[in-house]
């Protein structure tokens, strides 16, 4: 188990900036999971911790033992960090239990700490003779993983590993793997563009835009207290508002909402989940209008046209606007009926 | 329903369809016209003179010596035809580009004027220290163009895994990327093998002697000769060993990436304090691949003077040549058309057999194809020997292949849709085509008719069996000058064969960057 420490890394290929100035610690044993849109730098980051690539600027130290320093660049093969890239990218002429020995010295145990690894990672041991192109997408990252974990390896790297497998095997694959690493005790780090994958993988996230890091901290947190606003909708949908904030009310155009800042004019955010929908007769919150419904099963995806308050007598910024919400399935809603909205819970405000 | 008999026609392929079937069905017959003589030979000659032919003590010199040379030639070019690529593919070597190009160019230079160059230079190396030299410095690029190709396709990620699992660099080497080389090894391999069997002028001029030379001055002794015929017979049992030898080691193990993400670039090896003893000895190299025949050509030229460039000789050899390879191209492109569309468009077991007919035939040695067709003409159809349309037969022959490979390419990117929607727009089947796949393939097709006219321009072996009296192409009038050791006189002729070739290098080049991996 080592704790890894990234300080000030920066890597730039020609003028173009793929990591600045990232500062972060990942405890040992955690799961981080660092997420970004696509080009934010997350897989350079991941590359340069890899050895794959050596940095412009900055540490890494790894149980206390820098990994890079001006003049010296420990390279991958001696770094003992594991590596699961997208697709598994398994040696294609190599049968399956070659692929997973690959890392191991050939000596005594070999075989059986091979045949470990299959049952570890749910293969039967036969698939051992098979060869990369007979396994499923889903097997050859489960083969992938088993010849990362071979090594024993102090912190184990995954690229994107999940994202060419279907839907319901993802979440399966996810799982498993989580699993497996945790009772390892292994020092993990996922790098995704999902965000859902991210936030239900990891005991810490790390979001990155532009080679930059914006924030890091547990899921829950940052879910809660993004940022800022492109960070807030990265992890999930986010109803941003203008608001005025006075003795710790927010005034919003869906009405007052406590929230834990000073007084002024700020941009607040309330999750979809916070609003609830009612029939307008119920009577409490402010009025809007249903403008389409699509079913999704086990909820209507609503949008809603927030109306303007004819009596509203407070200081509002914003006086329309449009919505997305879920409701119950059971809850069907016909277009033009109006309903009246709910808001509970807190409001976040940005600090910028 | 449809009620309007002239409507209906029975089901099965239609009359445009079964045309073309027909069409290569013939070509496919032609194809085999080689094989047919050889099995006929064996057959005719009677046991004994086979057993007295064969089993004497030529033959197994002749075979001992194809041997050394495969032996020693092929892991040779193997070996510098990946030390090379991964320079150019996988080092901060400077000036890249320039590199491979310059590894690709001694393609512009025919093998014979290669050994040519060498032979004035060093008049007395000889043997099969010399034949080595100079078929690895002309066939190098062969296997330099699939390997280069196919390192710079692999994706980086493999080896960073390896790397990442504990194996040191030249560990990822030896254990991930070579065994990635495999088919390009392979099939480059072959290609050189096969041409060092065919070549005749190369080992004339180093004095090496192979079934080539032995059939060919055999031929010339005695005409259509038995023993010629027999040694063609054994040359093609050696082929045959080649093409099988190639299929075992190639295995049938996919080499595909797993997976279809966004390659990234390999990240280069820094060359640091070998950068200069690497940049010297591609120097050298360059040196004895280019800078010889360059050399040698330009002290000819120099010492020639004026008086070399007879220009109504050279003008009338330029002009055969050039005639010859348009009619041989036109013809060979024409041969391979109906082949390439029903490989795309009709995929069946029969396609395949036919199209596999058309594929052997250009394996076969140029004086195998020119042996089969002498023979022929003079039992069967006597106005044929010697005559313009054999020779254009023969050319077809041996360069069926590189049509077929071409035309396949051109037509696999013209979408069948096309075709569909000129039917359905009224166009009957070989209309259709006309209008639309064939003008889309167009393009490529002339890439691959060009590179068959390279192939016939430079041709000596078939030339020299096939050819009616008074025919003198460049080559031809290159050999002659050669063998009366007037290497001044020659200097031109070669001159125009490399000026010739240089489109065959760009060509070759940029088909290996653009045709994915098998």
């Amino acid at each position: 188990m080592s704790e890894l420490i990234l300080s000030a890394l920066g890597k730039s290929y020609g003028r173009v900036p793929a990591v600045e100035q990232v500062d972060l610690t990942i405890p040992a044993g955690a799961r981080m999971a660092i997420v970004g849109p696509s080009g934010s730098g997350k897989t350079s980051l991941l590359r340069l911790i890899a050895g794959f690539e050596a940095p412009d600027a900055g540490r890494i130290i790894l149980g206390g033992v820098p990994l890079n320093d001006g003049a010296g660049f420990a390279p991958p093969h001696r770094r003992e960090i594991g590596y699961v890239p997208q697709e598994g990218a398994l040696f294609p002429h190599l049968s399956i239990a070659a692929n997973i020995g690959f890392g191991l010295a050939r000596a005594p145990g070999r075989e059986a700490r091979v045949a470990e690894l299959l049952q570890q990672v749910g293969l039967p041991y036969d698939f051992g003779r098979r060869r990369p192109h007979e396994l499923s997408g889903g097997q050859q990252q489960r083969v992938a993983l088993a010849r990362a974990m071979a090594r024993k390896p102090r912190v184990m790297l995954l690229d994107e590993p999940f994202s060419a497998l279907d839907a319901g095997l993802r979440e399966a694959m996810r799982d498993m793997v989580a699993s497996i690493l945790g009772e390892a005790g292994i020092t993990t780090i996922l790098v995704t563009h999902d965000q859902a994958e991210a936030l239900s993988f990891a005991h810490l996230l790390a979001v990155m835009r532009e080679g930059r890091l914006i924030q890091s901290g547990t899921p829950q947190a940052l879910y809660r207290h993004p940022a800022d606003p492109a960070t807030a909708r990265f992890l999930g949908e986010a109803i941003i508002l203008s608001a005025m904030v006075e003795n710790g009310l927010a005034h919003t155009l869906l009405g007052p909402v406590p929230v834990a800042s000073g007084p002024g004019t700020r941009t607040v955010m309330l999750r979809p989940e916070q609003l609830l929908l009612a029939p307008r007769h119920t009577g409490a919150g402010t009025t809007a209008r249903i403008v389409s419904q699509s079913f999704e099963g086990a909820s209507w995806r609503t949008v809603v046209e927030h109306l303007p308050q004819p009596e509203a007598g407070e200081p509002i910024l914003e006086t329309a606007s449009v919505f997305t919400l879920r409701v119950p399935s059971a809850m069907e809603l016909a277009p033009g009926s109006l309903v009246s909205i709910q808001v509970t819970g807190s409001a976040h405000v940005f600090s910028t | 329903m449809l009620t309007a008999p002239s409507l209906l026609r029975r089901s099965g392929p239609s009359r445009g369809h079964a045309l073309l079937l027909a069409f290569a069905a013939m070509v496919a017959l032609l194809s085999l016209l080689p094989l047919a003589f050889v099995l006929w030979i064996a057959l005719d000659s009677g046991w004994e003179t086979v057993v007295a032919m064969v089993f004497r003590r030529k033959v197994a010199d002749l075979l001992i010596n194809s041997a050394l040379l495969l032996g020693l030639a092929l892991p040779i070019c193997l070996a510098l035809a990946v030390a090379l690529a991964f320079l150019v593919e996988r080092t901060d070597l400077p000036l890249r580009k320039l590199w491979s190009w310059l590894f690709v160019a001694p393609l512009a230079v025919p093998a014979f004027v290669h050994s040519y160059a060498w032979s004035s230079v060093a008049p007395g190396f000889h043997g099969l220290w010399a034949a080595v030299l100079v078929s690895v410095l002309a066939y190098l690029p062969f296997l330099y163009l699939p390997v280069a190709a196919q390192l710079r396709r692999l994706d980086p990620v493999l080896e960073e895994t390896a790397g990442a699992l504990g194996r040191a660099p030249i560990q990822v080497f030896f254990s991930v990327t070579l065994p990635q080389l495999r088919l390009a090894l392979c099939g480059g391999g072959l290609l050189v093998g096969l041409h060092l069997l065919a070549e005749y002028g190369l080992f004339v001029l180093t004095r090496f002697d192979t079934f080539a030379t032995a059939i060919v001055d055999q031929f010339q002794a005695v005409y259509n000769g038995p023993a010629a015929n027999l040694l063609g017979g054994v040359l093609v049992l050696v082929c045959f060993a080649l093409l099988l030898l190639e299929i075992a080691l190639r295995g049938d193990e996919r080499y595909a990436r797993v997976g279809s993400g966004a390659a990234r670039p390999g990240r280069r090896h820094r060359l640091g304090r070998l950068a200069w003893p690497v940049l010297f000895l591609l120097i050298g190299f360059v040196g004895l691949t280019l800078g010889v025949p360059a050399l040698t050509l330009g002290r000819w030229l120099i010492q020639g003077g004026a008086g070399i460039w007879r220009l109504d000789m050279i003008g009338e050899a330029l002009w055969q040549t050039i005639l010859l390879a348009l009619f041989g191209a036109l013809l060979t492109t024409l041969a391979a058309f109906p082949m390439a569309w029903l490989s795309i468009r009709r995929p069946s077991r029969l396609q395949k057999l036919l199209e596999a007919s058309h594929y052997y035939v250009g394996a076969l040695p140029g004086v195998i194809v020119a042996l089969a067709l002498v023979t022929i003409a003079v039992r069967f159809i006597q106005p044929l020997y010697q005559s313009v349309p054999t020779l254009l037969l023969a050319y077809m022959l041996m360069f069926l292949p590189r049509a077929l490979v071409g035309l396949r390419a051109s037509i696999a990117q013209a979408p069948v849709e096309l075709e569909r929607v000129a039917a359905n727009l009224g166009r009957p089947p070989l209309l259709a085509i006309w209008h639309t796949t064939l003008r889309l393939a167009a393009p490529g097709a002339a890439a691959s008719a060009a590179l068959v006219a390279l192939g016939i321009a430079n041709e000596l072996t078939g030339t020299l069996m096939l050819a009616p009296n008074g025919t003198r192409t460049l080559a031809m009038r290159f050999w002659s000058y050669t063998s009366e050791l007037n290497f001044a006189a020659a200097a031109p002729y070669a001159v125009l064969m490399v000026a010739l070739s240089l489109p065959l290098v760009v060509l070759l080049r940029l088909e290996a960057d653009g045709r994915p991996a098998r």
